[in-house]
């Protein structure tokens, strides 16, 4: 046994250092300094240990004259090596391989001459297979991935598992008791697995993330809350509590789950003869696998709203609710109410709320010291990487309100609140008034009808006091299509939207703008219109466009693409206010759509004096007619809008006068005044922002 | 007649035999805890019964008091005011006692004389989803007062002072307006005036988890109910010092706005 081991080793080690050049990867330098720094095969071979186990196994010392003159007068034995590691474990592989126990072969010597090449896993802690599909050309070489690992992979970084380098020898998760695998297979019927060792690999690799809990002992969930300090990405939750979590007194779980669980059994012992039901819905050995529920633990809603309520400091009469805060028109819309609502009864009478998403980048939009929380934010704040589900941000929603009791909310497209209405409206109506604003419909990829005014208009009526439209034919639109009566019709309002911060008198234009630049600027998307744009930018080529726009790559691509050959178009990046651009430099606004409600650059752009073309959809013609610009009713033809901007280049005085006429309408209606006076709020003698 | 130190109420509406087991853990409970010295008297309150559970209810020995409420915390209510007992024990007639919960429980009421109501600290439900339901105590560090305006902390099945039932009775239900779950808006309305919820270490209910048409609460739920109204919340937020401001808020003029 001992001569045929040595030869073995021999051989083997022969065959490995020489398919290990083949690959490449090793130089010779190289592997003369691994050896001596790694201290496997520097010891004299009488000082090498052998376990009283495995004493009579071979330990063949082989030394190689021929490989590395620094290296001649050092030994090395691979099955020393192999044995001398922890990753090879007889007793478990004589219990995993019952036939090589069978054989009557000792497991080492079956390990290392037959058993990786039948791709059997040396012990737990080393997984054959898994290596040599990780690392191809080690499986290419043909070598015992486990003496690659000792000799080459450990040092190079290599993993000996998918679970990595940091988890414990895993029998060490059985004896801690905190994993249980006949409960994880039952807890997780969704993984169908039933090796305990697949269990403990899952759990370990994919459990963890998933708040899966390895027994009913150890929260993982609750664990990664309490601690969340810690760097889970280096250690999973059960493999740091074992680790160093217990020696710091971390504790497993938020209860006494052992305590817990003779209570259960006690009780069960008690009651089963009582109620035939009990017992025979489950044993007294079932009872000790029920999931454990527990307010200890909280989910990302609870999470958030403990956050969210820590950050009220007073009561608001009024909170309007928003999806996000973008540089968007109803975002400013839902700005211009918060300024309202302030100047009415201060800045503390307010609060913004964003439901939907953490975007809030035009945060600087907010009126000085006006209140602004997000869900997200606050989610963020207390390190919970689950994130809110709709369920979650409407119950925020609603709790928000039924707490705190406001005098009045605001909806300003927030879908959460929209939902939280619908749901819980008659409710919450009888402590505050629901109002909701509305801008246009919108239409999906496929041409049909969508946005919440075919979704929650409808339901959510009954409950709002009002529901606020930008424009007037959006607001006749839905009276028509919903056959709204005439009781209800008085709680549709049109505010038409203020354009604020504007100068006192006209902005100055030149008579004749010495210029051929037109402005677009709108999101880039099917509404807008783009390849309509792109063909006028072709028929005008003796003007220049500026277009302004952000949209989905795949949405702006073509644009991208199209104003890179075009020498009369420029592709700009969204403006973020339009006061920075050079707004006396345009000879014309073009605003192209397929369905609008009344935006607000092109309010923006008529308080600046810029001649306006704009389609004749939604609520435009309220503000460009004939008088105040240039209203193109034959939305899809190019030519119209071309011919539209020509004249404009051409026609100084008409120009004047139209443009003229839009400032006088923007005067009249799109005060601030005017605004403060469709909100229902008194206007202060110095409010200002008048033209 | 000397004052009892427990009357156990046990609300029943048309379980039928069902009761049977929920009237059997309620009289050895009662007998366990009169071995020990304390005094125990057991009723029911009917809320529009039907005449099996009627029946089943006297041949356990209790003869019901009626009500038509529909609406169990009413029927609570009512149950309060005609009994006898210095503490309150109430259990649903469908679920059950464990036998050392009224002992235990008035021992824990005597040790600790704050202004506590007591709860099991488990709860075992069966039928439907079985699962253990582990019971917060307010004194632990884990607590959170705000969390519970999103989530109820507690069952129905309290051990409270007559007392305070009598002063801070349980809310009226209102499905058609949207208001529901009274238990939980009593656990949040006594906690506004002062009181400590706390678990009784090693005691346990077991709950029948209830079918659609016998759960209260899971009417309320498919009502799309919330909790009736409570000033905790209004309190709370009026109580903080006026000088708090937002964290991570940040102010910009709003000159800053495109003009």
């Amino acid at each position: 046994m001992n001569a045929a081991g040595s030869v073995l080793s021999a051989i083997t080690y022969k065959v490995f250092v020489r398919r290990l050049f083949r690959m490449g990867n090793l130089k010779r330098a190289r592997f003369g300094q691994f050896l001596r720094a790694s201290g496997l095969f520097s010891r004299p071979r009488h000082l090498n240990h052998v376990s009283q186990a495995n004493q009579h196994l071979p330990t063949k010392t082989s030394t190689r004259p021929d490989m590395e003159p620094s290296s001649r007068d050092r030994s090395i034995d691979i099955t020393q090596l192999v044995n001398g590691s922890d990753l090879f474990d007889s007793a478990w592989y004589l219990n995993q391989y019952p036939d090589v126990a069978a054989s009557g072969h000792h497991p080492l010597s079956h390990f290392l001459e037959h058993g990786w090449k039948e791709g059997r896993d040396p012990g737990p802690g080393f997984h054959a297979t898994w290596y040599l599909h990780q690392y191809p050309d080690v499986a290419a070489a043909g070598v015992n991935p486990l003496v690659h690992y000792l000799v080459m992979g450990q040092a190079e970084g290599r993993l000996p598992t998918k679970l990595g380098r940091n988890v414990l020898p895993l029998d060490a998760y059985f004896a801690s008791g905190l994993f249980d695998a006949k409960w994880y297979a039952k807890s997780n019927p969704d993984l169908g697995y039933s090796s305990e060792w697949d269990l403990l690999e899952h759990y370990l690799v994919y459990g963890w993330k998933e708040s899966r809990n390895p027994s009913p002992l150890f929260y993982t969930h609750w664990y990664m809350t309490r601690y969340a300090h810690v760097l889970f990405e280096q250690y999973d939750p059960l493999t740091h509590y074992l680790r160093f979590g217990q020696k710091q007194n971390y504790l497993p779980a938020p209860v006494d789950v052992g305590r817990i669980l003779d209570t259960v059994s006690q009780q069960y012992r008690d009651l089963k003869d009582l109620e035939p039901d009990l017992a025979s819905q489950f044993s007294e050995t079932d009872a000790q696998h029920l999931p454990i529920s527990t307010k200890y633990i909280r989910g990302a809603m609870e999470l958030c709203w403990n956050e969210l309520f820590q950050r009220i400091p007073h009561l608001y009469q009024r909170i309007i609710f928003v999806p996000w805060l973008i540089r968007g028109g109803a975002d400013l819309e839902a700005i211009y109410a918060m300024r309202a609502y302030i100047e009415q009864a201060g800045v503390q009478s307010v609060l913004m709320v964003a439901t939907d998403s953490d975007r809030d980048d035009a945060r600087d939009w907010l009126p000085d010291g006006a209140a602004f929380l997000s869900y997200d934010e606050c989610l963020a704040a207390v390190n919970c990487q689950t994130p809110l589900s709709f369920e979650d941000r409407v119950h925020l929603t609603a709790t928000l309100i039924h707490s705190l009791r406001p005098q009045a909310i605001l909806n300003v497209n927030s879908r959460a609140c929209w939902e939280t209405i619908e749901r819980y409206g008659t409710v919450l109506g009888q402590s505050s008034e629901l109002n909701a604003a509305l801008f246009c419909r919108d239409f999906d990829e496929n041409g049909r009808s969508a946005g919440y005014s075919q979704t929650y208009f409808r339901p959510c009526l009954h409950h709002l006091s009002n529901v606020l439209f930008d424009n007037a034919r959006f607001r006749e639109e839905l009276i028509q299509e919903f056959f709204v009566p005439e009781r209800l019709q008085s709680r549709l309002q049109v505010v038409y939207q203020p354009w604020t911060t504007a100068p006192t008198k006209p902005v100055p234009r030149k008579q004749n703008p010495q210029t051929s630049r037109i402005l677009w600027g709108a999101r880039i998307c099917r509404q807008k219109a783009p390849d309509i744009l792109m063909e006028v930018v072709r028929r005008c080529p003796e003007l220049e466009f500026d277009i302004h726009g952000v949209g989905d790559e795949a949405v702006r691509q073509p644009l991208k693409d199209f104003a890179s050959q075009q020498p009369n178009a420029r592709l700009l990046e969204p403006f973020a206010d339009f006061g920075t651009l050079p707004h006396q430099q345009y000879c014309a606004f073009l605003h192209t759509a397929r369905w609008e409600g009344l935006p607000n650059a092109l309010l923006q752009a008529a308080g600046y004096g810029i001649p306006i073309v704009a389609s004749d959809v939604g609520g435009i013609s309220e503000l460009v007619d004939d008088d105040t610009g240039w209203l193109i009713r034959d939305v899809e033809n190019p030519s119209a809008y071309a011919e539209a901007l020509r004249f404009i280049h051409n026609h100084p005085r008409i120009v004047e006068e139209k443009v003229a006429n839009m400032l006088e309408r923007i005067r009249q209606r799109h005060g601030w005044s005017n605004y403060l006076q469709q909100m229902g709020v008194p206007c202060p003698a110095n409010s200002g922002g008048e033209l | 007649m000397t004052q009892p130190n427990i009357t156990v109420v046990i609300n029943g509406h048309r379980e039928g035999l069902i009761a049977a087991p929920t009237i059997a853990s309620a009289q050895r409970s009662a007998a366990f805890a009169r071995d020990r010295g304390v005094s125990v008297e057991v009723m029911a309150v009917l809320d529009r019964p039907d005449e099996l559970t009627i029946e089943v209810f006297r041949s356990g020995g209790i003869e019901p008091m009626f009500v038509d409420h529909g609406d169990p915390g009413m029927s609570r209510n009512s149950a309060v005011k005609l009994a006898q007992g210095q503490w309150i024990a109430f259990l649903d007639g469908d679920d059950l006692f464990g036998t050392s919960w009224l002992q235990e429980a008035y021992a824990s009421s005597q040790s600790d004389q704050r202004n506590i109501i007591w709860h099991p600290e488990i709860n075992l439900y069966f039928g439907g989803y079985p699962h253990i339901f582990h019971h917060m105590d307010m004194e632990s560090k884990e607590f959170h007062l705000a969390t519970i305006a999103v989530s109820n902390y507690w069952t129905a099945l309290c051990f409270a002072p007559r007392e305070l039932l009598l002063s801070c009775p349980y809310p009226t239900s209102n499905m058609k307006h949207q208001r529901g779950f009274e238990d939980w808006a009593w656990n949040m309305e006594t906690i506004h005036r002062g009181w400590i919820h706390k678990v009784v270490p090693g005691t346990a209910h077991a709950i029948r988890i209830k079918t659609s048409t016998a759960s209260v609460n899971r009417t309320a739920t498919n009502n799309r109910c919330l909790w009736p109204r409570t000033e905790l919340f209004l309190d709370i937020v009026q109580q903080r010092p006026l000088q708090q401001t937002h964290r991570d808020v940040k102010y910009t003029a709003f000159d800053d706005l495109p003009a």
